[in-house]
Formats: C-alpha cells, sequence, structure tokens
C-alpha cells in the first residue's frame, strides 16, 4: 500500500490521527455498552423484524393467497424485494473489490461497512426466492443433489436455477473475502482485548495471526486474488438476475437490455443504500473523520453516474418498445406510464432519474443533509423500479381477458418492513461487534503512515 | 375396535372358561414356555404371564406401529368398500349408464361415467334425438348436486325426524280424512318429466276437489295461451333450429336457457357451421342461417346474432305488429298505413322484412316474451311466414314443459280461504320463486296437512309441515316423453344416498301400491304396447331401452288447422308504457343459475355468466349511457324497486354494452334463502369472508305488480333504480371487455368468406428457429382445434372440465382477487360500437405450445414436454415459484393459493379418481384430460392398434352442444382435427411470439350485420 502521495491530494482521514488513535477510536463502539440511540434503533430494527417473522410463519402456515398476488400478476412484492436487496449489495462489491483493484483509497474508510451491507442484503434477498416458492420446505429441490428420484435433477435452463448458483457464489465470495478482510483487525481487538472469553473468541477467529511481514504479504496477495474473484460478480450477479425476466416472453421483461441496466440499477441503489447507512452510522457513531464528506462526495459522483445510465436505459427502453413496432411492447411501456400504475413509474422517474441529477452540484452533494435525503430517494426509486417491472409487465400482458390489477395485503407490507427489520438488525449488531471501519487499512492512508513511509 | 365373542363365558372372561381354552388350545407364550425349564410355575394363570421374548415382540410391534403411525400423513381415512359388490363390477373401471338428465325439463340424453359404484361425470349421449351428445352447464354440474351434503336425508315431520312410515301413513290419514270430507287436494308439482302424471292424476282421483297443478318458476306458458288463441291448442310448438336460414328471435335466450337450449344450440350451429362436424370436410353448398336478435338486454343468445336490435319488451308488440303489416302488404294485402312510428331504424326494418320474405317457410320468428300478446303476434308472422309445420312444429307439441302460470294464484286464494286440506308440492319452490311466495308461505299454515317433496332444502320445503327427501334423478328410475314420438329412459346410477324415494315410489305408497318402481315402469312399459311392438322376450326389449336410454316410435299428431288462424289481428298499438324515469326490468334467466334450482351447487355459482362474466350473485346490468349519467360506477350497489308496490331488492350494478338506454336487466335464480351453505357463499379457505345472507337477491319478487298475467310477468316491469352509496368490486372472471385492437379473435363475415377462405386470417408469421424442435413422427401428437363460428360462449365445457378434473371452488373474495381456479375459461371480448357491440366468445385454455414458455422456466422441471406434445405438469415435483404461470402468454396456468378445503366425505365423492387433487403452493393447469388420452392408449394397446380418430374426447369437447372442439392426433392425417387444422381459416393466438400452440382457432365467420341479404353468401 505505498502508492505515491501528494500533499496536495485531499485528505482521506482528517484529524491527524497516530495509528493507536485509530485502533482505539474504532474499536471504541465494542468496548463500551450500547448508548441509548443505539437501542432506541436496534429496538426500532428488532421490532420490525419479529413483525415480519409474524408475517411470514402466517404465510407459511397458510399459503401464498395470504398476498395479494393472482392468476396474471404471480409475482409481486416478493421478487421486487428480492431484486431491490440484491441490488444493495452490489455497492458493498463494487466498493471493496473494484476499487480496491483501481487503487481507489478512499474506499478504506467504508469499505468494511459495505461489505457487511452486501451481506445482510443478500441475506434479506434470499429469504424471498425461498418464501416466494408454494411449498418453501421443498426448496431444496432447487439444489442438484444426488437423489433416489432417477434422473431428477433442476432445470439447466432456468434463470431462477442460474439464480440459485450466482446468489450462493456471490454470498459465499462476499463472505469470505470480508472475513479476509477482517483478519488482521480481528487480531487486533485479540491483542487488546482484556476479556479472557473476547480473547478467546477473536483468538480462534484471527486464525493465529502475528502480524509478521509474510502473513501481511500472504494476506494482501489472497485478498488481491479475491478481490479480482469478486470483481465479475458485480457484473455477473445482477445479470443473471436481470435474466429472471430478459429471458421470458412477457412484453417488458423480454429486453436485451436488462443485463447492462440491472447492474447499473444495482450500482445506483446500492450507493443509495450505503450513502443512507454511512451517514447514519458516521453520526451515531462519531466517525466523520473517517467517513468524510470527500467519501461522500465521492460516492454521490458514482451515484449520479450510475442513475444517468437508469435514465437512459428507460428512454432506450421506450424507444426500442415503439422502434419494435410490436403491438404488445408498445402497450406495455404506454401501460407503465400512464396505465393504473402511473403513480409507481412516475415515483420511479422521478427518484431515480430527476433526482440523482442535483448530484451535478457541488453544495447539495457536500451537504450531508441533502445528500440523505437524496439517497433515501434513491432507495424508494430504485424498490419502485422493480415493482413497475415487475407488476406493470404482469398485470396487463398479451390477452386483455386476462387484465387485472394487483393490491398487497397486509401480510406482504409486513415482511416488506420486516425485511428491513433483518437488514437494519443485524448491521446494528455489527456496528457493535466487529469494527466498522478497515483499521489495518485506515491506517495505510493516515498521513502518519505515508509519511513513514517517504522517510524510507 | 369392536370387541367380538362367542359365548358368554368368553365375555364374562370366567377363570374356567379360560382354563378350558387352554385345555384345548395353549397359549403362545405356555407353548414358548415349554422350551423354558422353570420348574413348578404350571399354576399360574398364563393369561397374565409374559417372559422377555415376548416382551421384546411386543415392544417390537409397538414400535414398528408407533412408527408407521408416524409416517402417516394426513388425518385419518376410511376408505370405504364395496360391501356388496357386484359379480359384473371390476373395481377401477368406469361404468357408463345412460339416462335422462333431470337438472331442468328439457330431458337431454346422457351417458353417466361410473367409478366403483358413484357417478363421477355427466357425459351427453351422443344418440339421444334432443340433445345430440351435448349437455349444459347445468347437466354437467348434477353430479355436484347429488353428493350436496346438505340434501335431505330423511323425512321430516314438523321439527322431527321421522321414518317413511310414520310420514306416508300420517299423509294417507289426511288423505282418506279428506276423501271422506270435502275432498279438497291440491298436488302442485314442477312440469311432470321423469315423474308420471297419471300417477298424481290418481292420487287425487276421487276427491270432490282434487287438482294437480304444474308449475315451473320459468314458465313457457305465454306460448300455449297464444297458441290457444291462434291454433286452439294449450301446446307449445317444437322449434327446428336446424331448419331455419332465418332466425328473428325477440328476446328468446334460445342457444342460454330457453325451452331446450342444448337442443337448439346443435341445431343452429348446424345451420351456421361451415365444417360438416362428424368429418370435418367443408361444406360445399352452404345455405347459412341468419340470426336477428331483438332483445334490450345483451344475452348469451344476443351475443352470437348478426345483428342485434335494441328494444324494449314494451316496444315488442308494436315492432310485430308493423313487421305483419309489412309482411302482409308483401303478400299483397291492402293495409292501411300505420299508425305508429317504428321503434326501430327504418332500414333496418326494411331489411328484416325482405329477408323474412326471401325466406318464407325456412325462417323462424320466436320470442322468450311471457306477454301472450306478443307471443300471439309471433305465431301471426310465423303464419304469414308460413313457418308453421316446418320450423314451428305444433301439430306435435313439445310436451316438456306445461306450467300453469294461474296456478299459484288460485292455490293462494284457496289456501287462504282455509278450503285446502292436504297440499302436496313437488320438486317445486313457489314460495321462493312466485312473486306472492311470502303469502303461499302463510297461507300453506291454513292447509290441513302440507307436504313437499325435495331434494334439498328449500323454502317451500320449510313452509311445510312435512318435508320428504326426493332421490336425485341419478338415483331414481324414470320415462319421460319430451317429445312425441320419444320416450327417454332414466335408470339410476347408484342406490340412493340417503333415506330419500323418488316420486314415483313416493305416489305408489301414498296409493298403497306396493310395486317397486322399477316394477311399476316396466308395467308402464308395457300399456305403451300400441306404440311400440312388444317382442315376446321384453325383458331383452327393457334392457335394450335402458342400454340405449330412450326409444322412438312414430309421434302422434295433435289435430289442429294450421291452415288458418283464429286469431290473427294485429291489434291495438300500445303505446310505450314505461313511466319517466323509470326503467324497464328485464328478469332473465341466467345460463348458469337458471331457476335458482341449483342455487346451492358452488360449480353453477363460481361458473361465470357467458356475457357479464360475473359470479357468486347477480348484478343490476345497466346501459353505460344511463349508468354514466345517473353516477353509478360498476359494482355501485344500487336499490331497485317496483313502482307498484313494494318489491325492492339491492343488488351491485354493472353496465354492459348492449344494453338499451331504459333497460334494467337482472338474474333470477338469486337470493335463495334455505338452498344451504353454498347458497350463502360459504366456501373457500376463508368461508366466512364470502358469507353473506344469501348469494344474489331473489328477483321473483317483481312479478308482483303485473296483474295482466296472473303475476308471472317477469320481463317488461318499470322499476326505479337509485344509489345506496355501497359498493363492491364485482366479482368477475374477466375485468377488461375490449380486445384492444389485438389480432387474437380473427373475424370475417360469409360473404368475405366465400370470396376468399382465409379471409380474415390473411396474414401470416414467418418464423424462425434456431433449434430442430420436437420430433413427433413415432407416435402421436395431440392437437385441439376450436371453431369459433359456433362457439356459442354457453360454458358448458367449463363446468365439463371442472367436473372431469377435480377443480376447486374457490369463493367469491377469491374471484375478486382474480384467482379462479378453472382451468378453461372462455374469453369474451366486444368489438365496434360500446352501444351496441359485436360479441365474440373464445375458449381459452392451455395451448400445449412446442416451445412452451412455461417448461424452460421451472427451475425444478416440474413442468416438461411430452413425446406426444404435450406440457405435463408434474404436481408432486412443483415447488410453486409460479415463474411458468408469469411467462405464460395465454395466463392459462393456475396456481393453488390455499388449500381449498375437502373434508366433506359426501361431497369428495364427485371426486374423479383418475386425476388427484392437489395441494396448495402447486401450479396446475389444463392436460387435454390426459387421463383419457391414457386411458385410450391402454385399451388401443392392448387391441394392438393406434387410437382411433374422435376416440379420446376431451371433457370439453364432449359436452359442447355445438361440437365447436375437436381433439385428436394432429399425425393423423385423415382426422378431424389435421383438417381443421389444415383449413385456410385455422390460426394459432400469438401465433408471433413463436411458442407453437398446440391449439388452433377457426375464424369466426358470421354475416354482416349491415348487409340486407341474409341466409346465402356473396
Amino acid at each position: 500500500m505505498s502508492a505515491h502521495y501528494s500533499p496536495l491530494r485531499v485528505k482521506l482521514v482528517e484529524g491527524n490521527k497516530s495509528l493507536g488513535q485509530i485502533t482505539d477510536e474504532i474499536c471504541r463502539p465494542m468496548n463500551r455498552l450500547p448508548s441509548k440511540s443505539w437501542w432506541l434503533a436496534f429496538l426500532v430494527a428488532f421490532s420490525a423484524l419479529m413483525m415480519g417473522i409474524g408475517a411470514i410463519t402466517y404465510q407459511v402456515l397458510v399459503g401464498i393467497g395470504t398476498w395479494g398476488l393472482n392468476t396474471s400478476v404471480g409475482w409481486a412484492f416478493d421478487i421486487t424485494n428480492f431484486v431491490f436487496w440484491i441490488g444493495i449489495g452490489h455497492a458493498g462489491t463494487l466498493i471493496s473489490a473494484i476499487l480496491f483493484l483501481f487503487r481507489q483509497k478512499w474506499r478504506t474508510s467504508i469499505n468494511r461497512s459495505a461489505e457487511a451491507m452486501t451481506l445482510f442484503a443478500v441475506m434479506c434477498a434470499g429469504l424471498f426466492p425461498l418464501i416466494h416458492m408454494g411449498r418453501p420446505w421443498l426448496a431444496f429441490w432447487v439444489g442438484p443433489y444426488p437423489n433416489t428420484r432417477g434422473s431428477l435433477w433442476p432445470n439447466p435452463r432456468s434463470p431462477l436455477l442460474w439464480d440459485v448458483f450466482a446468489i450462493s457464489t456471490y454470498f459465499l465470495v462476499s463472505a469470505g473475502f470480508w472475513y479476509v478482510g477482517l483478519i488482521p483487525d480481528l487480531a487486533t481487538i485479540r491483542d487488546k482485548s482484556t476479556s479472557k472469553i473476547k480473547k478467546f473468541i477473536f483468538g480462534v477467529l484471527s486464525l493465529g495471526w502475528n502480524g509478521s511481514n509474510r502473513i501481511w504479504s500472504r494476506y494482501e496477495t489472497v485478498y488481491m486474488l479475491l478481490a479480482g474473484l469478486a470483481t465479475p460478480l458485480v457484473l455477473s450477479v445482477h445479470s443473471i438476475v436481470s435474466m429472471d425476466f430478459a429471458t421470458s416472453v412477457i412484453p417488458g421483461w423480454h429486453t436485451t437490455i436488462f443485463p447492462p441496466y440491472f447492474v447499473a440499477g444495482a450500482v445506483f441503489s446500492g450507493f443509495g443504500m450505503v450513502l443512507t447507512l454511512m451517514i447514519i452510522a458516521r453520526k451515531v457513531l462519531n466517525l466523520h473523520e473517517y467517513i468524510t464528506t470527500t467519501h461522500i462526495e465521492r460516492m454521490c459522483k458514482i451515484a449520479l453516474l450510475t442513475g444517468s445510465m437508469v435514465g437512459l436505459a428507460y428512454g432506450t427502453e421506450f424507444f426500442i418498445a415503439w422502434y419494435s413496432g410490436s403491438i404488445y411492447e408498445r402497450f406495455t411501456f404506454l401501460n407503465r406510464a400512464f396505465g393504473p400504475f402511473a403513480w409507481a413509474y412516475w415515483i420511479m422517474v422521478s427518484c431515480n432519474v430527476i433526482t440523482p441529477q442535483l448530484f451535478w452540484f457541488k453544495k447539495l452533494r457536500t451537504n450531508v443533509k441533502w445528500v440523505f435525503i437524496i439517497s433515501i430517494f434513491i432507495n424508494i426509486g430504485m424498490w419502485f423500479e422493480r415493482f413497475v417491472i415487475i407488476v406493470t409487465s404482469l398485470h396487463r400482458d398479451y390477452l386483455p381477458s386476462n387484465w387485472t390489477g394487483y393490491v398487497p395485503t397486509k401480510i406482504e407490507v409486513m415482511t416488506l418492513i420486516g425485511v428491513f427489520g433483518l437488514f437494519f438488525t443485524l448491521f446494528l449488531i455489527f456496528c457493535r461487534v466487529l469494527p466498522m471501519i478497515s483499521i489495518g487499512e485506515v491506517k495505510s492512508v493516515v498521513s502518519y503512515a505515508n509519511t513513514r513511509n517517504k522517510e524510507h | 375396535m369392536k370387541k367380538y365373542w362367542k359365548s358368554f363365558g368368553e365375555l364374562e372372561r370366567s377363570k374356567d372358561y379360560l382354563d378350558s381354552l387352554h385345555e384345548q388350545v395353549p397359549s403362545y407364550s405356555e407353548r414358548v414356555e415349554s422350551f423354558d425349564l422353570k420348574p413348578g410355575d404350571s399354576g399360574e394363570s398364563a393369561e397374565f404371564k409374559t417372559d422377555r421374548r415376548d416382551f421384546l415382540k411386543t415392544t417390537a410391534a409397538v414400535a414398528a406401529a408407533a412408527t408407521l403411525y408416524g409416517c402417516a400423513r394426513g388425518p385419518e381415512q376410511h376408505a370405504k368398500p364395496l360391501a356388496r359388490a357386484s359379480e359384473t363390477v371390476v373395481a377401477g373401471l368406469a361404468y357408463y349408464y345412460a339416462t335422462t338428465c333431470g337438472g331442468c325439463n328439457a330431458s337431454c340424453g346422457v351417458i353417466v361415467k361410473n367409478r366403483d359404484g358413484r357417478p363421477i361425470k355427466m357425459e351427453g349421449n351422443p344418440d339421444h334425438p334432443i340433445s345430440k351428445g351435448g349437455l349444459c352447464s347445468v347437466g354437467q354440474a348434477q353430479t355436484r348436486s347429488l353428493y350436496d351434503s346438505e340434501r335431505l336425508k330423511k323425512p321430516r315431520d314438523g321439527d322431527k325426524e321421522v321414518g317413511w312410515d310414520e310420514a306416508v301413513s300420517k299423509i294417507r290419514a289426511a288423505l282418506s280424512a279428506s276423501k271422506n270430507g270435502r275432498g279438497s287436494v291440491r298436488i302442485v308439482s314442477s312440469s311432470f318429466a321423469s315423474k308420471p302424471r297419471d300417477l298424481a292424476q290418481k292420487l287425487v282421483e276421487g276427491f270432490a276437489a282434487g287438482k294437480v297443478l304444474e308449475w315451473d318458476a320459468v314458465s313457457y306458458d305465454a306460448i300455449r295461451n297464444a297458441h290457444k288463441l291462434t291454433h286452439d291448442v294449450f301446446d307449445i310448438p317444437q322449434y327446428k333450429f336446424d331448419r331455419a336460414n332465418y332466425i328473428l328471435s325477440f328476446d328468446a335466450d334460445f342457444l342460454g336457457t330457453w325451452i331446450s337450449p342444448v337442443e337448439f344450440s346443435a341445431g343452429y350451429a348446424e345451420r351456421r357451421r361451415l365444417h360438416v362436424s362428424r368429418t370435418a370436410e367443408r361444406y360445399d353448398s352452404p345455405e347459412r342461417c341468419r340470426h336477428v336478435q331483438v332483445e334490450p338486454a345483451m344475452s348469451m343468445t344476443g351475443s352470437n346474432a348478426d345483428l342485434r336490435v335494441k328494444l324494449l319488451h314494451g316496444d315488442f308488440a308494436n315492432l310485430l305488429s308493423l313487421l305483419i303489416e309489412m309482411v302482409q302488404r308483401e303478400l299483397g294485402t291492402v293495409i292501411p298505413a300505420s299508425a305508429v312510428n317504428s321503434p326501430v331504424d327504418q332500414n333496418v326494418l326494411d331489411n328484416i322484412v325482405s329477408d323474412l320474405m326471401k325466406h318464407r317457410g325456412k325462417s323462424l320468428v320466436i320470442s322468450g316474451s311471457d306477454d301472450v300478446e306478443v307471443q300471439r303476434l309471433v305465431n301471426v308472422l310465423n303464419h304469414h311466414l308460413e313457418n308453421y309445420e316446418k320450423t314451428v312444429v305444433i301439430t306435435e307439441p313439445d310436451q316438456r314443459f306445461r306450467s300453469d302460470d294461474a296456478a299459484i294464484p288460485a292455490l293462494i286464494t284457496d289456501l287462504a280461504a282455509g278450503s285446502v286440506d292436504v297440499v302436496i308440492f313437488s320438486d317445486t319452490n313457489p314460495v321462493y320463486a312466485h312473486p306472492r311466495g311470502k303469502e303461499l308461505a302463510e297461507a300453506i299454515k291454513n292447509a290441513g296437512t302440507s307436504v313437499s317433496i325435495s331434494t334439498a332444502n328449500s323454502e317451500t320445503a320449510a313452509a311445510c309441515g312435512i318435508a320428504l327427501p326426493l332421490s336425485h334423478f341419478l338415483e331414481s328410475w324414470g320415462m319421460t316423453q319430451p317429445v312425441p314420438g320419444l320416450t327417454s329412459m332414466s335408470q339410476p346410477a347408484l342406490h340412493p344416498l340417503f333415506d330419500t324415494r323418488s316420486f314415483t315410489e313416493i305416489a305408489l305408497a301414498l296409493l298403497g301400491d306396493a310395486r317397486s318402481h322399477y316394477d311399476y315402469l316396466q308395467g308402464e312399459l308395457k300399456t305403451l304396447e300400441g306404440t311400440i311392438q312388444l317382442r315376446p322376450e321384453f325383458t331383452r326389449l327393457f334392457d335394450q331401452i335402458v342400454h340405449d336410454g330412450f326409444f322412438q316410435t312414430d309421434a302422434v299428431k295433435t289435430q289442429t288447422n294450421v291452415a288458418s288462424l283464429r286469431s290473427s289481428s294485429v291489434g291495438t298499438r300500445r303505446e310505450s308504457s314505461l313511466p319517466e324515469g323509470t326503467l324497464e326490468l328485464t328478469a332473465y334467466s341466467s345460463v348458469m343459475m337458471r331457476d335458482g334450482k341449483e342455487a346451492n351447487n358452488p360449480w353453477l355459482q363460481e361458473g361465470s355468466d357467458p356475457v357479464t362474466k360475473t359470479t357468486w350473485g347477480n348484478y343490476a346490468l345497466l346501459s353505460k349511457k344511463y349508468a354514466d349519467a345517473a353516477g353509478i360506477r360498476d359494482g355501485d350497489i344500487v336499490k331497485v324497486s317496483a313502482t307498484e308496490g313494494d318489491a325492492s331488492i339491492e343488488v351491485p350494478a354493472l353496465a354492459m354494452p348492449g344494453q338499451h338506454e331504459k333497460s334494467i336487466a337482472i338474474a333470477i335464480g338469486y337470493g335463495r334463502k334455505n338452498a344451504g351453505k353454498y347458497a350463502r357463499g360459504l366456501v373457500g379457505r376463508f368461508p366466512e369472508e364470502n358469507e353473506r345472507e344469501t348469494v344474489g337477491a331473489n328477483v321473483f319478487v317483481f312479478g308482483k305488480s303485473q296483474a295482466e298475467s296472473n303475476g308471472t310477468r317477469l320481463k317488461g316491469i318499470p322499476v326505479k333504480v337509485e344509489k345506496t352509496g355501497a359498493h363492491v368490486k364485482p366479482a368477475q372472471t374477466q375485468e377488461h371487455a375490449s380486445i384492444e385492437h389485438r389480432p387474437i379473435v380473427l373475424e370475417t363475415t360469409f360473404s368475405e368468406y366465400e370470396k376468399n377462405p382465409k379471409a380474415g386470417n390473411e396474414h401470416e408469421h414467418e418464423l424462425g428457429t434456431l433449434w430442430s424442435g420436437h420430433d413427433y413422427s413415432k407416435g402421436y401428437h395431440w392437437g385441439l382445434a376450436i371453431d369459433l363460428s359456433v362457439c356459442t360462449g354457453c360454458s358448458a365445457c367449463i363446468i365439463s372440465c371442472q367436473s372431469e378434473n377435480n377443480i376447486p371452488v374457490v369463493g367469491e373474495e377469491e374471484i375478486r382477487t382474480h384467482r379462479s381456479m378453472q382451468w378453461l375459461k372462455i374469453d369474451r371480448y366486444f368489438s365496434d360500437d360500446a352501444d351496441n357491440p359485436g360479441t365474440v366468445h373464445q375458449p381459452m385454455m392451455c395451448q400445449q405450445c412446442d416451445n412452451a414458455p412455461c417448461e424452460t422456466v421451472c427451475p425444478v422441471m416440474a413442468t416438461s414436454h411430452s413425446d406426444e406434445g404435450l406440457n405435463d405438469q408434474a404436481y408432486n415435483r412443483c415447488v410453486g415459484t409460479r415463474y411458468c404461470a408469469n411467462n405464460c402468454p395465454y395466463k392459462a396456468r393456475r396456481f393453488n393459493w390455499f388449500t381449498y378445503p375437502r373434508e366433506d366425505p359426501i361431497e369428495n365423492l364427485v371426486l374423479n379418481p383418475d386425476i388427484g387433487v392437489r395441494t396448495r403452493g402447486v401450479m396446475e393447469k389444463c392436460t387435454f384430460c390426459v387421463q383419457r388420452i391414457q386411458d385410450a392408449k391402454s385399451i388401443s394397446s392392448r387391441e394392438g392398434r393406434k387410437v382411433r380418430d374422435g376416440e379420446i374426447q376431451t371433457a370439453c369437447q364432449q359436452s359442447c352442444p355445438t361440437s365447436a372442439i375437436v381433439f385428436g392426433d394432429m399425425n393423423d392425417k385423415n382426422g378431424r382435427v389435421s383438417k381443421l387444422m389444415d383449413d385456410p381459416r385455422r390460426y394459432k393466438v400469438l401465433e408471433e411470439i413463436g411458442v407453437l400452440p398446440s391449439v388452433g382457432y377457426l375464424t369466426k365467420v358470421r354475416h354482416d350485420s349491415k348487409t340486407a341479404n341474409g341466409g346465402e353468401g356473396a
């Protein structure tokens, strides 16, 4: 980590911190009892989670009919949530892997929590393919396991099967990448902890890390390799998720633009969520010297870029629908913009296309309050994007006799809230038990490290 | 477990007895003991001794039993074996019995499919002269009515259940008391179809004031009265639709509900189809029947017409008078100019008259009006058009419907006066279906003894002191003569489920006649000696007749003068009598619910109306114009009240295209109070969500204000409509009515078709493919062809499919959520003018695509392609991702959102054992009746041949009254389905997507409504 350091560059960590100070400050939340605001946040999140568990339990016991789906609209909130959460995850991988490979040092303050966010988001996402099944207790049938049913095997032509592999791969690689990145920090905590139990646990988790040069060098090689491995996943996972729709014959789904469009949307939504989380975390955990406005501004720029890509994709879809000459295709898009779900469409457009354009203004993208508000809009907009794609395409497809509407039930809304509860519960626990910022990596970008580096 | 014993000693387990037992047979433990060398324990009772080996054995057995018990998947079920199996019945094989449908009096021939002693499916009898193989939705649903667990099961006297002997002796006592007294006895029955009229007559013989009354909720009394006036015969003529080149119908729903819809549909379709139904060859000399429907509200029949004229009932007489005058003028009679303006456009009128003149003797004028004057004018017009004895056969009158509208008012008067000793209602429900039903219910209390005989509980049964349970027609013998020269037979397809009797049995018991129904029937047949050539071997003849389900003889003609009319005056014209601010009510029979007798049949409640597509209740149908002007949205609950009297109901409104602006139409048959749980909507996973006091509202109450025809005029009643402020979402199986200019139904006119058989279907799709496709050359390749030209939308196929494939009923709320489970639906689209649109019906089911989009997306391969072109669905394998349904362009797949209750052991008897019931979370869909395919294949392979063309009939095809659906092997180039698939009219829905469906549709061809030349093409 010894790239050239120019004093002209903006400092990535403010406050001229010493190395020991960094360790202390980052580990501080783990060494004291939770604050009131943490408890409050946890209570809210955990209550939401419990409500979600209640809703899902009821739904699994009684049947999918407890949702508002119908013969024409077979997916709605379930797969919307699934795609939304998978998308959220992408920012984490992009920050940790791609920015790492591009030597974007500013990522060090945010990569740990962004990766954690990825993991939790994938967990939330993974819940939906499971519970959206009519018979979730048979979900293991989608796995290719040896069985006694003759040649019965999953269907390799089904995008849902590709999803199974894409997402499990994504989860495993992300989890591995995250864990490997954690090892030096785990060792730091082990070394600093006074309690025997903590020492033992972190001792086991840090896998005997001793901080030697050899270990560091091997560690960095592994980390680089894993970053290389994770990088294609940023593109592949959401491309495959998009094929759930793109390989179908339903107008509004059947488009070749979907893979890049979905990847851009995923990164966009992911950065929206990272911004939301980071702004809260730096406030609550008093980390604004580590997560500076520079970080926020840079993330805003990525959001602006991907948001514009998404806007371009919306336009392209419309153009192609007209250009295709297919009456069904044309109708679907007109119906999106002017049909019964036009409200959802225009929420999507205003949140995803119009709002991020505000990031052109430096004043706004360096103003944390504004950024926070806009990030919330991005989250909402990207949820609605998936809702619009799924529901408006299904509710009025080829045969007008099948046209119908869709109204979510309480159970679906509770599940939606409950999964946010799951996500925030996990994230809040993470803030308490693991270092939210990569201590080892941050140390490499503070001026102290670089000055020392120069002296050599 | 029951304890069996063979002697008192064993029962009481006395020591002596046990000792003696051990002397005879040493117990197992004793036998084991003999190998044990333990001394001196022989004094102990062996009974309670257990050694180690026994203990281990017992333990093992208990463990095994516990394990097995733990493996049990569901609640304990009791299989019901055939306790007294017939030598000729093999369990697991289907047996078919010919009988006559008792769903209504039309007396269609049916073949009942029996499995293991229980009827599971009604099929049309193809040889039967009336129905010719078709069967309507009500007929299809009869197995469900048979297994209605709320049927009357035992005779009831007052509030307590009694035995038959007790009930019969009580009634006999009352009858003989009356006979000795004033002798005032009334037997009220629905028109005698399979019930012998003469037995009822015999019952009242010798009574001073004994009367047999026939009364139906839906009567054709006006037709009879009109013929009394014009021809001096109190009869309904036979209508021969198969001979008509031109049909002018005044609100007669002859394809849906009027008199004998299956028979009429078959005749109608024969004159409109472009293929010979048996061979699928194209007709070469077309004389296509032209159909004009004059009606205030869109009926199913009207939706099939070439020309629909919107007209209120109040104007029927005027239009008919004008037509008669114009026809007479054409015929050269000098008639003064008409004083009344034509209620319809003069051009239309001229066209109709010129067509009528062109087709004299080959045209048919009919009316569903219950106004005698209208019916009389219809007769006059038919007379001038020389249709009598050609298309309208009055000398061989229809015997099926003999309801006398005056019967009930007279009965009420007599009952109220307290001058009736015994009144017996048989299979009729006037308390519900007569406008003065409430009065009747009160008046019945004045009768000394009141008896109701019915299969299910009814309002009339509740009002009567004694209720006798009637056997379902599938449980009884019977014989009926629907038309002269035809005797249609009924035979029981199972032993009565409950302690019920047929009307004949009851009547015989009341007469003190000890004969069984069977003996009586044979006796009756023997009295017909004059008409059937009785051979010495009567039994063989009898068996043959029962086997066939009918026999024909020479028809005896009624003597009447058809050459001249007794009453031919055109009559004074009536001014439209509709008061300002009112609408004219048409209380119509709906295709599913008819007169309300089947209100407790969930299949029919959930079967959607062919035109409105509504289920579970009736709706006030209004014109769009009126609804908009009155600010009434679809689903707004409106209060409909009669202008005279206090009759009023509240029903949700629905704007219907094609409705006259001043017309309101509401279906009768709803609002049954005592029919059972389904008539209260209690069905589905959450029955309480659907519960209502009654499903729909009773429209019969409106008949009251009509004094002129003794109270049963249900059409043409002025009513007021007001909003109540309440609103419900209509429970429709199809919400969107417009086809949105999409080429889904292709249509052309006969004249275009004559020029170019590909008319309407010119557009061809060039489909490219990247892969070689499936190879079907070795075996079969199943396909289905649907001729839209003859599909009338009657929806019999939907109920047939429901019955064949164990499709669950989901309830009103679920229909509202668009979760109907019916595998087959009929899409109804309106086209062109919203005020008087064209209508098309399109049966839509799984299209069994070759490039099936559902198959590729299933992650667990629960749906895959068979070697014969079917999309097989493995329910067991399905995990329920619903991806297949989303990716189906036809949305033909149905998902089990819940476990739909199947807990009633009686109702479950209706299930077809050839196909399973599906659990929740599983996708299902049309399989082309794969169980029938497998059945035919196993028979043919046993016989070492291929399946013959026509050997397999899917359930929908079998029931179709117009033979619009043809199934078969597309590899058989001479097969019917191949011929239809090769027809220039054949197209495939959404062919351009490239999914290669196996269902072909044939362009709908009808006459251009605008041109004058009916009949021939070009």
